[in-house]
Formats: structure tokens, sequence, C-alpha cells
């Protein structure tokens, strides 16, 4: 009798444990990554995650292009951040945070487009029409990046033929062997950009079903776009004439009809600004919600004080800066409650200067195309026709207006790099072909890379 | 225990004095079988009647009671006899001398053990130790109390974790926390996932909700015989909290009131002033050749306005009582606290009930449930510019919160804080209910079931708001974050003496758990008003966000207890848990482990009464446990959703697959010897080693994979140290006492593998942060930075020593080397308690030895180049001309950029030795009480806390500080963390 008592608490130990299956538990916001390119619309939005990692502050939501613009000439930075404050001193280190963290994000999107590409082919039920599409938009995308990631990390053409090493080239997915890849030369980089932009003109269409969609995706005008701007950076100026003169030959981006060929475009439920810095919260003074991090610096003043009625510099506002004095800030980006606005990334603009800087630097003399574009620039920003009478002249003049037109869209360090021109007047660590004008190898991706040893930029 | 609950309840009985006439008189004499001496206090009760009585000092005793009944013999230091009186009326018995009943009881895993016969490595701290102590939260009264568990006040900030590290801690990824377990429930301690990020160290403490006034005790488990039975989730140690219950006998009131105030114990940093700054800052762009701004004439001390005196104020009640069958305990607190911080403060509201009761002989139930409720004002954390403090020392001092017509401005990144403080809201709110009710039925004698079901139901709610003022438009967020457990445990025991030899103890158990974590948050911008408060009134919606995690865990285990003669013991437990976080290839993970003791003062060849050594016992253990704080579901690969891009959904790769990802293990073998020495002092030490494998370790990949990094089971670690512990009666007479209590516990730790990841010597190592890394043969905390020498009083220009040794004024990453660790050789704390008639006089020092800190806020406020905030004025001391032995550099140095860079500048020592506590009281004489006819026990005490500390020279600010919470791989770390409060305590303590 005691004995089944004893029986019988044991079973009935053993009935209310009976849940073995409890343990099986899926995550709730995520996909299975087996799942992930088993239909169309998943893929689809595999892609779109793509765009939105751009979106990503470390991408383009602000601080490449920030970094890019105050290592340059034309933001003064004021902010507290010591990362920051390093480059912007041409004083950084190889730990220094914000290098690592834009070369990670930036190879995330590479190797989700690595991904995308290898994958698009094999999903069920995909039209070739799709494959096209998707495989293009993918290959625009890793384009831009890599050659945002060897503008920042490696010195421009100019320096070296391009013959001096830039980032690691990966263009296979990951499948779970880590790889350990050397830095390839700038010339493999550009050689890998252009071979993606020739396949994505090949497969983008030129717009899509609504205005925002042809704005804010890769189409067939924006890789003509970059790939003129491919070629403006290692001096291959007709090839960046004729690809602007592509783009613009689509017809859709009359200079005083569209402003972008091709921008990331944000809202306020989704952009890439973090608690750190975004677009509107660098160049905003802290009355209107910005950290008043970035402003305009004295050598864009000077350049703007000459023709004092352009629109552009009309277009500024004073507030206190970060030092808690008061500084000029642009209105390029207005939102700092709800960061929404977009980020540039192929301006209008950029075509017709890329045109005009590529037909005056390939022709001889004073080339009339070219004047007649960079005249087209400043009647919009309402300033006077200039008649160049030499083609340094015609060049320069051309160079001023895009460093005006462009400010504070990430153009500035490398525009005047390739130019062969100095950073800062005052400061020889700023010189072209100074070593800290590039951004180190991030250390932590030296440590985890044996092959990246021995390839750290000089003085790292 | 139940000895003790017993006599309570007899001596209850017994005041009350009901003697029922219809049964006749039952008479005899006790007397104990050693030396056949009468004893005198002896209980006699009869079974299942309140009756009971004592026995007279000649041993006698008469009782009423029918016949066949059965009568009760108990007393402290013997074993309880029962006897059937039959048709007797004369009934004498002989007590037998239990020596294991003289010794204390200690809580172990899923029930209690005689502490002289347990072969277990644990420490205890009761009520007693923590009485009247103005705890915040129930780990406080660890500090420096438990040999080998290292306590750290992580942060001044009400309501912050604290973190403890049992035995140097087990793991490097996946969790230091060790398992909390109050009454039998293992509480959900999800920390960071509890909140909005606020900063590293704003983890809510897993015990806020717990009041400390309703604990009877903390038992820390340590080694592997005491934390295997735990499994999947012993190995960073565990903490058993036993809550309060009642105790048979006249019901008993009890209320404490405390009131007190509090200052911070040290400046971080002495900033400068606007003159100095603006006179700093002139020199320094004119020495640069650049151009000097108009600073503004305006000043503003904002140190002085981020500090101000804290309150404290806390009522506990608690009423306990209730007969043989039914007994209860009820226990309310409320607690108002205010930091030394402009806008920190906390409301706390607890409740507590606790009912035992016996349907039967064999079977009884009971429940417990504690109910808490905590209203907090938050403010940013340290690494936060909006943070007072850390607002404070970096606002440039010319920027004033007001401008000219007293309306508060908006100072931008370095947040105004008095505004921020005056018009925005930043509440945390939580909610919980811990209680679990059993069931237990003694189905034969000695063998017993028992089925316990226990809940965690937490809910913290966010409310937080920013003004117009401070976000144009105005900006809210709300949060609601429940994390709701349940558990089941079954257990059967059996326990049994054969021939008074052989001592058996056996538990099988079952148990099964699961918890969901769910996160709802909103935010929103643009708001008609900052009259209205809600997030729903916000025209922009920026968050919608609801994100779950769900685990649940099945075990099995057991575990056998033999000992012969009381002399010879055994144990063997052992677990093995199924758990929904381990990879589909390791589900199921056993664990087990094995001890032994040998009470050697038992031995014939010892003579049991010599005045010297007593109860000497040696023990030794071996055995394995593990760590499953490796995330939810991180062995699936996966793409995250919520990618989105122009209003469509999308998804991102967020995690490489890992079908083997499981739990850490870690293996333990532990010698142990206790002795009671000049019968006054109780004497243990310790050895223990303790390998920790298959470390969970986000393994860094190449950034150039696409990846960060991957989950896996690699990594070897050891701890290895040891512990010892004193409890000394210096002095024992009945007008003056003297204890002193001592324990030190050393550790040291030693990464024995790493995934391949070379550092430039060759080393595997895995970063914790920017300064501090895990190095294969070295400390899981090693600090990697660059040597600094000083200014050369020549140049005037920063030095540091390159990896050669060599002076250099532009070392790189490459210069970097082991400087220093943030985990200490030793730590401890000693109390001395003295009575003197009715005063009482205790003090406390803790102390902690070898380990260094890394000062981050001396990378901003010793920044010579940035104008962007205030600097320390240390840095006035700057270089002028040769053979200046300065602090600084020169004005216009090649290093005056670098020279704040993480180097060893930045590390200090980090020992120190701190008077935690002073507390004198004064117990009324009973005398007097008893004229009163109301009280019985009335006190009033004093207590000042963290008055006086010993810290390296130069150290800035308050060495106690950890800024990462329970991250084990940043320790010693601070960016303007809050001091610990100085505080000073009135408070009295009432018995009815």
């Amino acid at each position: 009798m005691k004995c089944l008592k004893v029986i019988y608490v044991i079973l009935l130990s053993v009935v209310l444990g009976a849940c073995g299956d409890k343990l099986k538990l899926l995550p709730e916001q995520d996909l299975a990554d087996e799942v992930v390119f088993n239909s169309v619309s998943t893929t689809e939005s595999a892609l779109r995650g793509i765009y939105s990692n751009v979106q990503k502050f470390e991408v383009y939501g602000s601080l490449p292009q920030v970094i890019n613009d105050f290592m340059g000439n034309t933001v003064e930075f004021v902010g507290t951040f010591p990362t920051l404050q390093d480059l912007n001193n041409f004083s950084a280190v190889s730990t220094n945070g914000d290098v690592r963290d834009v070369w990670r994000y930036n190879y995330e999107v590479i190797l989700q487009s690595n991904k995308l590409i290898a994958q698009v082919g094999g999903v069920p039920g995909i039209t070739s029409e799709q494959i096209n599409q998707f495989t293009g938009e993918a290959k625009f995308l890793r384009a831009l990046i890599y050659l945002q990631l060897a503008g920042l990390y490696s010195q421009p053409f100019q320096i070296n033929g391009g013959n001096n090493l830039s980032v690691p080239l990966v263009l296979d997915q990951f499948v779970g062997t880590v790889n350990f890849p050397s830095r390839s030369t700038l010339n493999e980089i550009h050689a890998a950009i252009e071979a993606d932009l020739k396949d994505a003109i090949e497969l983008l269409p030129v717009q899509y079903g609504s205005a925002d969609e042809t704005r804010g995706k890769a189409t067939k005008g924006a890789a003509y776009a970059l790939l003129s701007r491919l070629y403006l950076y290692r001096d291959q100026n007709d090839l960046a004439a004729s690809n602007a003169k592509s783009a613009i030959d689509l017809g859709l981006y009359g200079l005083t009809t569209s402003v972008d060929v091709f921008t990331i475009m944000n809202s306020a439920i989704d952009n890439g600004r973090v608690g750190a810095g975004g677009w509107a919260s660098y160049y905003n003074p802290a009355s209107l919600r910005g950290r008043g991090d970035a402003t305009f610096s004295e050598a864009l003043i000077a350049m703007f004080e000459k023709e004092p009625e352009d629109k552009r510099f009309q277009a500024k506002i004073s507030g206190i800066a970060t030092d808690g004095i008061s500084r000029y800030f642009p209105m390029k980006y207005p939102d700092a409650i709800n960061n929404s606005d977009n980020s540039p990334v192929l301006r209008t603009a950029e075509l017709y200067l890329n045109r005009a800087e590529g037909l005056a630097k390939a022709s001889g003399g004073v080339n009339a195309e070219a004047v007649s574009l960079v005249n087209s620039i400043r009647a919009k920003a309402g300033l006077p026709n200039k008649n160049p009478t030499s083609q340094d002249e015609l060049i320069e003049l051309i160079l001023v207006e895009r460093t005006k037109e462009l400010a504070f869209e990430g153009h500035s360090r490398i525009d005047l790099l390739r130019n062969k021109k100095n950073l800062r007047t005052d400061d020889v660590r700023a010189n072209y072909g100074a070593p800290k004008t590039v951004l180190p190898i991030p250390q932590r991706e030296i440590d985890t890379n044996v092959q990246l040893r021995g390839q750290q930029n000089p003085e790292y | 225990m139940k000895q003790k609950l017993l006599n309570y309840f007899l001596l209850g009985m017994l005041l009350i004095g009901v003697a029922q006439a219809q049964e006749r008189q039952v008479n005899g004499r006790v007397v104990s079988v050693t030396d056949g001496k009468p004893i005198g206090g002896v209980s006699v009760a009869v079974v299942g009647t309140s009756r009971a009585t004592q026995t007279d000092g000649d041993g006698n005793y008469s009782i009423a009671a029918a016949s066949g009944s059965t009568l009760v013999f108990s007393y402290i230091g013997y074993a309880s006899q029962r006897v059937n009186v039959g048709a007797r009326t004369t009934v004498d018995v002989e007590l037998v001398e239990d020596r294991a009943v003289l010794d204390e009881v200690v809580v172990v895993a899923y029930g209690v053990q005689s502490k002289l016969l347990s072969t277990q490595s644990v420490s205890t701290v009761r009520e007693e130790n923590f009485k009247n102590m103005p705890i915040q939260t129930p780990q406080q009264a660890l500090q420096g109390q438990s040999a080998g568990v290292n306590m750290v006040n992580s942060s001044g900030v009400l309501g912050a974790e604290a973190q403890i590290t049992v035995r140097g801690g087990s793991s490097l990824d996946a969790g230091g926390r060790p398992l909390y377990v109050i009454d039998g429930v293992p509480l959900n301690a999800a920390g960071g996932n509890y909140m909005q990020a606020q900063g590293a160290s704003s983890n809510l403490n897993p015990l806020l909700n717990i009041n400390a006034n309703d604990i009877e005790s903390i038992t820390v488990l340590k080694d592997a015989s005491a934390v295997a039975i735990y499994g999947s989730r012993g190995s960073n140690g565990v903490i058993l909290i036993k809550t309060k219950s009642g105790k048979a006998g006249k019901t008993k009131v009890n209320i404490d009131y405390f009131n007190g105030f509090s200052r911070p114990t040290a400046n971080i940093d002495d900033m400068m002033t606007a003159e100095e700054w603006v006179a700093f800052r002139t020199d320094y762009l004119k020495a640069n050749n650049t151009t000097v701004p108009n600073f503004p004439t305006t000043s503003f001390d904002w140190l002085d306005a981020a500090v101000r005196t804290g309150h404290t104020n806390n009522l506990a009640v608690n009423v306990q009582g209730g007969d043989e069958r039914t007994r209860f305990y009820l226990g309310g607190n409320y607690a108002k606290e205010s930091s030394y911080t402009i806008g920190n403060q906390m409301d706390r509201l607890t409740g507590k009930m606790s009912l035992d009761h016996d349907i039967s002989d064999k079977v009884k139930v009971g429940v417990n449930y504690n109910l808490s409720r905590v209203d907090m004002d938050r403010i940013s954390t340290e690494n936060s510019t909006n943070a007072p403090l850390t607002g404070a020392h970096l606002m440039l001092p010319y920027i004033t919160p007001y401008d000219e017509e007293g309306n508060f401005v908006n100072t931008g990144f370095i947040g105004n804080f008095l505004a921020i403080d005056a018009t925005g809201l930043n509440k945390n709110y939580s909610n919980r209910q811990i209680g679990n009710a059993y069931a237990e039925w003694e189905i034969l004698e000695g063998l017993k079931a028992k089925t316990d079901w226990g809940i965690d139901y937490y809910g913290i709610d966010e409310k937080y708001r920013s003004a117009n003022i401070m976000y144009p438009g105005g900006y809210a967020y709300r949060t609601h974050f429940t994390d709701n457990k349940w558990v089941n445990t079954s257990t059967l025991s059996y326990d049994k003496r054969i021939n008074n030899r052989h001592k058996i103890g056996a538990l099988a158990g079952y148990s099964f758990e699961t918890a969901k974590l769910t996160q709802i948050s909103l935010a929103g911008t643009g708001f008609a008003s900052d009259d209205l408060p809600n997030v729903g009134s916000a025209s922009t919606p920026s968050t919608t966000d609801e994100v779950i995690y769900e685990w649940a865990l099945e075990s099995m285990f057991a575990r056998l207890n033999y000992s012969f003669d009381d002399k010879y013991l055994f144990e063997g437990s052992f677990r093995r848990d199924g758990s929904s976080r381990f990879g589909q290839n390791k589900k199921y993970g056993n664990f087990y482990a094995f001890s032994g003791g040998w009470i050697i003062s038992k031995e014939n060849f010892f003579n049991e009464d010599n005045r010297y050594v007593r109860n000497l016992k040696l023990t030794a253990s071996y055995g394995t446990a593990g760590n499953d704080g490796i995330g939810y579901y991180n062995y699936i690969g996966r793409f995250a959703a919520d990618n989105d891009y122009m209003g469509l959904a999308g998804l991102a790769p967020s995690r490489v697959p890992n079908p083997d990802l499981s739990w850490e293990e870690t293996a333990q073998f532990d010698i142990g010897l206790f002795a009671r020495l000049f019968d006054r002092i109780d004497f243990q030490f310790n050895f223990y080693n303790k390998n920790t494998s298959q470390l969970l370790l986000d393994v860094p990949y190449p950034y150039t994979t696409g990846f960060a990094s991957a989950s896996k089971n690699v990594g070897k670690m050891r701890n290895r140290g040891f512990e010892f512990s004193i409890n000394s009666e210096n002095i024992k007479r009945d007008n003056f006492s003297w204890n002193t209590s001592f324990n030190i516990g050393f550790n040291k730790n030693k990464i024995l593998s790493l995934p391949e990841n070379p550092d430039e010597f060759g080393r595997n190592f895995v970063s914790g942060s920017s300064q501090q890394r895990a190095i294969e043969g070295y400390s899981r905390n090693s600090f990697y930075l660059i040597e600094y020498k000083g200014i050369n009083s020549e140049t005037g220009e920063a030095e540091w020593f390159d990896k050669d040794g060599e002076v250099t004024s532009s070392p790189v990453a490459a210069d970097r080397k082991i400087v220093g660790k943030g985990d200490p050789n030793f730590q401890g704390g000693v109390t001395n308690t003295i009575r003197y008639k009715n005063f009482d006089l205790s003090a406390f020092f803790n102390f902690i030895y070898g380990n260094d800190i890394y000062l981050n806020g001396l990378e901003f406020t010793d920044n010579f180049a940035s104008g962007s905030y205030n600097k320390s004025t240390k840095l006035l001391d700057y270089w002028t001309q040769p053979g200046d032995q300065s602090y600084a550099p020169a004005l216009n140095s090649a290093t005056r950029g670098t020279f704040a860079q993480a180097s060893t500048k930045n590390l200090f020592n980090g020992s120190y030795l701190r008077l935690k506590t002073v507390q004198v009281g004064y117990s009324f004489p009973t005398e007097w009480l008893e004229r009163t006819k109301l009280f019985t026990s009335a006190r009033v005490y004093f207590l000042a806390q963290n008055i006086w500390t010993i810290k390296a020279k130069g150290f800035r600010g308050d060495p106690e500080i950890s800024g990462n919470g329970a991250n084990n791989l940043i320790v010693g770390q601070t960016f303007f963390a809050l001091p610990q409060p100085k505080a000073f305590t009135f408070g009295v303590n009432f018995g009815f």
C-alpha cells in the first residue's frame, strides 16, 4: 500500500513534467537563414535590408560624410567626441572607434550585397526580370560602398597611379568559413567598382513606378553618375564626361527640375540617426535640437563672401555651436526633431559639375560646354555668368562651384586630394599626400585578420 | 530550526497556560543520558493539543494527558523524543545529546543541512548582520561579509545593479551574475533588457524590489558540491535568499524607522572656473597661432548645482505569530530616498506575506508572497552627457543654465541638467510579484514528497518626456516591459538513520521553468504643449516596437548524502538540464558533483573535550556547473526584421548559426577546513581551483565577413584562490562582549586559452573595451595600454614608452602592453562589535587590493586641445620653460592633442580600505520596558557610512566603482560614475 503511494507520487511528477516540446522556441522578431531566399517577397525584403543598412549612421547616415567634410575644408568641427576631434586634428590612432565602425558597417553592406547577388538566381518563382533588377541594385550599392571605403582608407589615385594599397576586396558571399583577405590595390578596387557599375547600367531600369522610388533606388542613371564620379577620381576625364552625359541624356535630370539622381530616403520612423549623431544632429544648433558640432569653416565662409549674394550662402543660420560660440550652420538638413532628411548621394548638380570638370580637364583650352555648364550651376545660385580665360581658371572655377554646391555632402576631402591640394593651409599634417589625410585600417581588423599585419597605412 | 520553532510555540502555549481538567495528570523526570543529571527547562507537550509545560530545575514535570496520547520532550542540544503515555501516569525520560542539533543549520539547494555535517562550501549572512542598515538592496548586505564574494556598488545612481563576483567569476561574455533564488524561485534577472538604454551601468538591479527587512538569511553557494544541483545556471555561484516566515507563539510586532542624509564621498575632479578656462584657452589658442573667439563673460558653477544633500526615510513593520498548526508573517516597508545628485529619487513600497499550515502531522501547505512597487525618478547614467554629474564636469563654465530673462536655455549635447530635471519626466515604475506555494506530504517516516509552484511577475514601465525647451516640439517615450516566469519543482526526499550510525539522505526532483520577456516601446515627437505628458499626444510616432524573448528549462536532479557515525561524510549530486537556449546538437547538459568530509574531532584519537580545537572538519569536493547566459536563440542563424526602407519591410543578416552552441562549463575542486578554536573562534579555510571551459565568446570575425562575431563555446579560464574567515568571540561576559569577524578571499584569474586572435606578442585575446582585454596567460581584465612616462622637463612634450621601452612622443597602438588588471588580488572585510550593558558599537571595514581602475573621464577633462568642454584644473600646471616639472605639456606641444589619450596616465591603483559603517546603538533595559506593559524591546541607533577611506595617491574620485555593471569583460572603468554616498542615519526599533 505504501509502495503504491510512492509510485503514485513519482508518476504525478513525471506527468506534470512532460513538457519536452516547450524547449523548441523560435525567435519572434527574426527569420531563420533558410527561409529568407525561399520566396520572392522575402528576397525583396533582403534587398531592402541592404538599403536599410546604407541608411545607417556609419554608412550614408552622415558619419563618413561629416568626417570627409571636416577633414576637408568646408566644415569646422567643434564637437566633443575625442575620436572625431583626433581625425579633425590629423592625429587619429588606429584604435579610433569611429574609424572601426565605419569600416564595419560599410563591409556589412558589401557582404549583404554579395549574399543577394549569389542567392537571387536560386529563389523559387523569381522572374529573370526580377533577377536582373535585384542584381543590378545590389551591384550598384556594392560599388557605391567600395568607392566610399577606398576614398577613406587609401590615398587617392593621384598619389601613386592607383598602385597603393586600398581595402580588401570581397565579392563572394559569406557561407561560414572565415577568409582572411589582404588589402587590394586601389586599381583593383576601382576595377571591381567599374565592372559592377557597367553591369548595373545593363541591368537596372531607367525609372520605377513612382518618382520617389526613382530617386531612392538604384537606377541606370545613378549607375552612370557613379561611374562618372569614379572616372573623375581616376583622372579619366573623357569617360567622366561621357558617363555624366549618358545620365543627363536619360532625360530625367534637369538641373532646375531634379534634385537627386540617387538619394537615401529617410523618414521620421526610418533613418540612420543614432544617439551620437546624424545629419541634422551635426548641422543644427542646440536650439533646433542639433548637437551643433559641425559648422561652416572659415575657408568656406571666405569662399562664399567673395559673392555673398549666393543663394547657397543666404541659406544658412546662426546658432550656438557645441563650444558655446555663435557660428553658421547650413540649412540642408533642417529636421533635427525627427531626422527625416534624406542622405544626399548623387545630386543632379554633381552630374553637371562632373561633366564640366571632365570636359575642362580633358580639352586643351577653355571648353565652351564646360563654361556653360558651370554658369548654369551659378545661375541656379543667383550668380552672374563668368568667362574664364584659361583652362586653369576654368578648372578652378568649376572646383569652387563644386565646393560650394556640394558642401556638407561629404565631398570636400576627396575633391581636394584628387586635385593634389592640401586639406588645410595651416597644418602640414593635412598636406596632399600626408599620411594622416587617410584613415588608419582599424586596429580591430588587423587584430582579427592576420593577412593585414604589416599592411597598416603609414604612421598609424 | 524546527526544534526552535517548537520551543517558541511551547513557550507561547505555556504563557497562555490553559489546563484542561477532564484528563489525568502525567508526571515524570527528565535526565541526561550522558551523566544522569536532571535537565531543567525541557519542553513537554502533548501531541495534537495545545498543552505544554516545562521541567523545573530538578527535571520534574507534570502535565494533563489522555491515556494513549503522545508526549514530546524537547530541549536545545538534545534529540527530541516522543513517548506514548499508554496507561502510565509516570513517564521518566532520558534525553540523548545531539551534537548535530547544537550546530547551526545552513540553507542549501532544495533544503537545509546541518552546518557541521555539510560538505558544501557556503557563506551565510543572517538578518542580524544587516539589521537596521539603510541598504537599498540585499546585495549590499554581502559586501565584505562573505569570503570570496566580491561586491562592488557599481554606481551611486539609485536602483543601479551592484556587481557581484563569486570566486572570481566564471565567464567572459555570458553574464557574470550569480543565480538569485528567493524561497526556491530563481529570479528573473535580465538586467539590461529591462530598460531603454540610458548608459551602461543603468541596468536595473534584479533585487531592487526585494525588501531587506523581510530577509532571514542570504546564502552564497560557492563550491561545486553546492552549485552542481543548479546545473546549467550554477557556475557563477548561487545566492539563496530565504525570506522570513512566522514562528508559533505570541504575536510579535516589530517597527523600525530610520531617517538619514547623504553627500558624495569624493569630488571626481576639480574643474576650471570660467575665468580660468577662458584664460587657459586664450593662451592655448595664441600659442598655436589660432584666432581667439570672443568668449562670453558669464560663468556658472555646474558642479555645485548638480549636488545636493540626499535624504532617506524608511519605515518597516512586521507582524508574526501563529499556533502549532498555522504560522504567519506579515511584513511591510515604505522607503523614500533621494540621492545627492539632483533628479534622482526612489519610493518603494513592499509587502510580504508568509503562511504555513499543517493540515495534519503528515501534510503541510504554505505560501510565500512578495509584492512591491518601486517608483523612481531616474537620471541619465554616467556615460550620457545628460547625466547631472557628467554634465557638470564637462559643461563649459561660461555657459549658464538660464538666459538674461531667467528662462532655461538648451545647452545642447552636454545637457542642461537643471532644465532637464525641472521640465522633463524620467520615471521608472516597477511592479513585482514573487511568490511560491507548496504542499508537502510525509508519505512514510522520513519519506517526503513536495511540490512547489513559483512565480516571478516583473513589470517595468518607463515614462520619459522632454519639454519643448530641450527638444523642440517635445519628445516622449514609454516602455512597458514584462518578464513573467513560472516554475514548478517537485521533489521526493528520504531521510533515515539506520542503527544510529548510518545516516542517509536522498533527494530526487523534477522542475520545469519558463519565462517570457515582452518589450513594448513607443516614442514620439511633436506636442501641442508641455502640459501633455503622454506619448499618445505626439504628432509623429517615431518608434512602435514589440519584441518578445521566451525561454524554457526542463531539469531533473538528485542528491544523495550518506554519513557514517556522523564522522565520515559523503554527498553526490546530479542535474540534467534541457534548455531552449542550447543549440539542437546540445539540447541537454549533465552536471554533477561529489564531495566528502571527515570530522576529525570525532575520532577516538582526538580528545573531543579538549579546550583548544573542536568540530574539526576537513572537506573536499569536485564537480561541474554551467552558465546558460548565452542569449535566447543565439544558435539560430537568422535575418532580423525591422530593417525597412521606404516604408516597406526589410530583412538584414543578424547572426551566424551555431547548432553546437551550449552552456559554459565550470569544473571546480574545493578543499576546506573548519574548526572551533578555544571555544571562541570559528575558523574556516577553503582552497579552490575552478576551470571554466567552453567559454561562450563572441569570437571576433574580420568585418570583411559581414559579421562582427559568432557566438561559440571556445576558450578556457581558471580561477584559483583561497578564502579564510574567522568569527571570534574575543570577550564574552554578561555586561561586556566583543566580537570580531574577519574574512578575506584571494583569487587569481588566468585565461588559459582563447580562439585564434593574436596580439602583437602572439597571445590570443578578446577585447572588453578599448582599454581592457582578456589575454591568454593573463587576467581576463588586463589593462592593455601605452605606458605613459610624463612631461619632458626640457622640451615640454608628453612622453610615452614604445614597445621596446624607448621614449617616444608619438606612440602607436602597437606600443600597448599589459599594464595592470581590473580584478583584485584579494578583498574582504572586518567587523568589530562591542556590547557594553545596553550599548552596542560596531565598525565594519572593507578592503580590496591589487586592482587597477581606468578613469575614462580623464580623456575628456585632461584633454588639452578641445574647446568644447571643461577641463581639470590640473591642466593649469602646463610646461612653460625648460626645467619645469609640469603635469601637462607645453601649450603648443606636438603632443597637445594626444596627451589625454588612453595610456597609463589615466590608470590608477584601485586598492582601498574603507570604513564602510559605524553603528552605535542603545537598547532600553528590559525592566523599564516591562513597566510600559507594551514594549518588549526598544533600541535607538545611529549609523554612519563610507566616512573614511584610504585610496591610492592621485586617484581622482571614488575607488569603489565599476561603471559597467555585470559586464565581466569591463571591470574597473568609470566615466564620471557617481561616488558612493557618505551617509548618516538615525533610527529607532520597537518590539511589541
